[in-house]
C-alpha cells in the first residue's frame, strides 16, 4: 500500500505505507483516517527536505522501533552514528537544521537524534567565536555582559 | 559583514512570497526550538555548553536553564548544599550554572563526582583535569604538537580518565624510550613512579625494566598521560582560584 505525501510547495511524494509510517504523526494520521488514498498534506515540509527525509526512511524502514534507555547517557552516545546516517548528514547547514526541524515535526525520533548528534559533533571542540562563525550568530551582548560572561565562563578556558 | 547582510536580504525575499513557510528569525538560534537546543546539548559536557553559554544572549538562557546544572550541584555538593545566597541574581533563570562554573575546577565533568579540597596525598586526589576526547570513538586519540587541544578536554576525575584510557588507548609519548632502565633513572624520569606499588621498592638485583612497560604500568594508576603530568601540579592554585570565584560569585548577589 502506497501513501501520497504534499511537501509546502505542492509536491506529489508516493511512498510505501511502510516509510511513509516511520513518522508518527503520519503513522498517528493515517490510524485516525483509516483506509483513505487522499494525499496528507505536509505544510511545514518543503519538496527538497521531504526528499531528504523519505530518503532516511527508505533506509531506515526495517529498523526495529528504538527504546532508549532511561539512564543512557546521552553524552556518551554523541560518537555513534552509523556510517551511512553520517553520510547521509553531510548536507550544508541550513539543509541539516530543516532535516532537523522536519524530523520533529514528523516526529521522526531516531532521524531527530542524528540530526542533534550531528549539530552537537560540529559544536564539540570550538571557542564561542567559532561557533557564531559555524552558525552565522550576532554576537548581540553589551561589551559589559561579556566582561561578565567572560568572568562566570573563566573555568572553561583554564587548561 | 556584507556576505551575511546579502543572505538576510535573501531571506527576507523569501518570505515575503504569501505560500512560502513564514520565517520570524533569521537566525538559527532562534528558528531551532530551544527544545531542540536541549536535545542537541544533552550531547555535550558542562564546559562545552559554558563555551555555548557566550555566544549570545538567546543561546546563554537556554545553557543556563539546562536541567544539568542543578543535577550537577546537587551531584557535587549533595541535597542540602544551599543555594540560597547564590539565588539573588535576577538576570538568569538558573544560577546553578554559575555557581558550577565557579566551582568547577574541582569537579568531575563526566561523573560530576566533587573533588577533595587539599588533599594531602596528590596520588589518591582525583582533580579533575583535561582529558582530550576523540572526536569519533574511532579515531585515535590525536595530540597536536605534544599538547591537548584545550578546546577538546573535559575535567575527568582519576576513576573516570582510567575508564576513559581504557576505553580508547593512547599513544605513547616520544619521550619514552623503547629500551631498558634501571630502577633510579626511572624514578628520577617519573617522579609518580614511587607512588605505585611495582616501582615503589628497588628491586632485588637491581633489575632492569623495559621503559615502555613500566611507563604503561604507571598510567593505568595516574589515569593517563594526563594524570601523570597533573601529578607535579600544586593543587593549591586550584583550591585558591576556586574559592576565589566562589567569593566573587557570591558578591554578584
Amino acid at each position: 500500500m502506497t501513501v501520497i505525501l504534499v511537501s509546502s510547495d505542492n509536491q506529489d511524494f508516493k511512498v510505501d505505507k511502510e516509510v511513509a509510517e516511520r513518522s508518527i504523526l503520519i503513522k498517528n494520521m493515517l490510524e485516525d483516517v483509516g483506509e483513505s488514498d487522499s494525499p496528507i498534506p505536509l505544510p511545514n515540509v518543503t519538496s527538497a527536505v521531504l526528499t531528504k527525509v523519505i530518503e532516511y526512511c527508505e533506509h531506515h524502514r526495517n529498523d526495529p522501533v528504538q527504546v532508549p534507555e532511561e539512564t543512557d547517557d546521552p553524552r556518551k552516545r554523541s560518537n555513534d552514528i552509523e556510517e551511512w546516517d553520517m553520510k547521509f548528514m553531510q548536507v550544508d547547514q541550513e539543509m541539516l537544521f530543516e532535516i532537523i526541524l522536519a524530523a520533529n515535526y514528523l516526529d521522526i525520533k531516531p532521524l531527530l537524534d542524528v540530526g542533534c548528534k550531528t549539530v552537537a559533533n560540529i559544536i564539540k571542540g570550538k571557542t564561542p567565536e567559532e561557533i557564531r562563525k559555524a552558525f552565522n550568530i550576532v554576537n548581540d551582548f553589551t561589551p559589559e555582559e561579556e566582561a561578565q560572561i567572560k568572568k562566570e565562563n573563566e573555568w572553561a578556558e583554564d587548561r | 559583514m556584507s556576505s551575511s547582510k546579502a543572505a538576510r536580504m535573501h531571506r527576507s525575499n523569501i518570505s515575503a512570497k504569501p505560500q512560502m513557510q513564514v520565517r520570524t528569525h533569521d537566525q538559527i538560534d532562534k528558528r531551532v526550538p530551544p527544545e531542540i537546543w536541549e536535545q542537541i546539548f544533552n550531547h555535550l559536557y558542562p564546559s562545552q555548553l559554558s563555551r555555548i553559554s557566550m555566544v549570545n544572549k538567546n543561546l546563554n538562557v537556554i545553557v543556563s536553564s539546562l536541567e544539568v546544572w542543578p543535577r550537577m550541584f546537587y551531584a557535587a555538593h549533595g541535597p542540602k548544599a544551599q543555594l540560597r545566597p547564590l539565588m539573588s541574581i535576577p538576570k538568569f533563570k538558573s544560577s546553578s550554572m554559575i555557581f558550577m562554573c565557579a566551582s568547577s575546577l574541582h569537579i568531575c565533568e563526566k561523573c560530576f563526582g566533587l573533588t577533595g579540597y587539599n588533599a594531602d596525598k596528590l596520588y589518591m586526589l582525583p582533580l579533575p583535569i583535561p582529558v582530550l576526547l576523540p572526536r569519533r570513538s574511532t579515531d585515535a586519540i590525536k595530540y597536536v604538537g605534544g599538547r591537548f587541544d584545550p578546546n577538546w578536554t573535559i575535567r575527568m576525575c582519576l576513576p573516570c580518565r582510567q575508564g576513559h584510557i581504557s576505553d580508547l588507548e593512547e599513544p605513547i609519548p616520544l619521550y619514552v624510550l623503547n629500551g631498558q632502565i634501571d630502577w633510579n633513572s626511572l624514578r628520577d624520569k617519573y617522579p609518580c613512579a614511587g607512588l605505585t606499588p611495582e616501582f615503589r621498592r628497588r628491586p632485588f638485583n637491581n633489575r632492569v625494566f623495559w621503559e615502555l612497560d613500566a611507563f604503561n604500568c604507571i598510567r593505568q594508576y595516574f589515569g593517563g598521560d594526563v594524570g601523570i603530568k597533573a601529578y607535579n601540579v600544586s593543587t593549591e592554585a586550584c583550591d585558591e582560584m576556586t574559592a576565589t570565584r566562589i567569593r566573587w560569585y557570591q558578591l554578584q548577589g
